[in-house]
């Protein structure tokens, strides 16, 4: 009896305990995810060379971005994320006007991508891996040099 | 004892349940799959505006082009309780690429359908039944 009513009142403490750092004190733990990777099998059934627009089209389904390559190649990306992250915050006021504070993060974000590359007749040329931001500045068509200032003086 | 106790488990219970919540969003409507489906090759661009109404995205491709139908679906699920937050989101689409020759007639189409399958879920469940 004495010790039942000893854990209840230590449950209750830390109940209380937590109540009042629910001002100043907060745990996260957030996982987001978007799309799916394609299947390996799906995968595998293309061929650089040999598989079509149609052929990728079949087995993967309709991509989430396409642009022009240089050249006039098409590229085609299949892409997901999956993020996960874990945070903690703690806030004290340490004085009438001040106030400290402290966060953490830690969070692995990242799009990753399949990226089928066609040549002009739309024939599969690669099929690359990599995070999708990078591989669409690598492979879009760079912006044409602004044009020269005249010169003021002329 | 239990009197005792009994009054404690509606407030634990209303304190746990007070932090949680779902949602859904969805951005476009859902595509109309069968419609997809019925539209010839070689027809026109014109056509499938008639009928599918205006795309989410165009992107040229020299002097050919590709349309992008899209539906997507969003869920939220979250909890928390006193100092703790857990929240998980899901988000897929529905896609549909059609991509247009130098006449700007349909030359090849490929579509995605997996919006349905968003779940609500807390961050340590398996969202694919794996």
């Amino acid at each position: 009896m004495g010790t039942e009513r000893g854990l209840l009142s230590r449950a209750c403490g830390l109940l209380l305990a937590a109540l009042l750092a629910s001002g100043c004190l907060s745990l996260r733990w957030r996982r987001s995810t978007t799309d799916r990777p394609p299947e390996s099998e799906r995968l595998a059934a293309l061929v650089p060379g040999v598989s079509d627009l149609d052929a990728c089209l079949h087995e993967l389904g309709a991509p989430n971005e396409v642009w022009e390559l240089p050249g006039g190649g098409t590229a085609l990306a299949w892409a997901w994320s999956k993020s996960r992250s874990l945070g903690a915050s703690v806030s004290i006021p340490l004085a009438e006007h001040a106030n400290a504070s402290f966060d953490y993060d830690r969070a692995d974000a990242t799009r990753e991508a399949y990226v089928a590359f066609f040549d002009r007749s739309l024939v599969l040329r690669e099929l690359r891996r990599g995070r999708l931001a990078d591989l669409r500045a690598a492979t879009s068509p760079s912006l044409p040099e602004p044009l020269l200032e005249p010169d003021a003086e002329q | 004892m239990c009197a005792m106790k009994t009054p404690w488990i509606p407030v634990l219970l209303c304190l746990l349940v007070s932090g949680c919540f779902v949602s859904r969003s969805t951005r476009n409507p859902a595509l109309a799959q069968q419609a997809i489906a019925d539209l010839p090759r070689g027809t026109d661009a014109q056509q499938v505006l008639d009928v599918l109404g205006a795309p989410s995205q165009v992107v040229q491709l020299g002097l050919r082009s590709a349309w992008l139908y899209e539906h997507v679906n969003h869920k939220r699920a979250g909890f928390t309780a006193i100092v703790v937050t857990l929240l998980n989101e899901d988000l897929r689409s529905d896609r549909v690429w059609l991509f247009f020759d130098e006449q700007g007639k349909l030359a090849h189409a490929g579509g995605s359908f997996d919006a349905d399958g968003a779940k609500w879920a807390m961050p340590w469940q398996d969202l694919d039944g794996n």
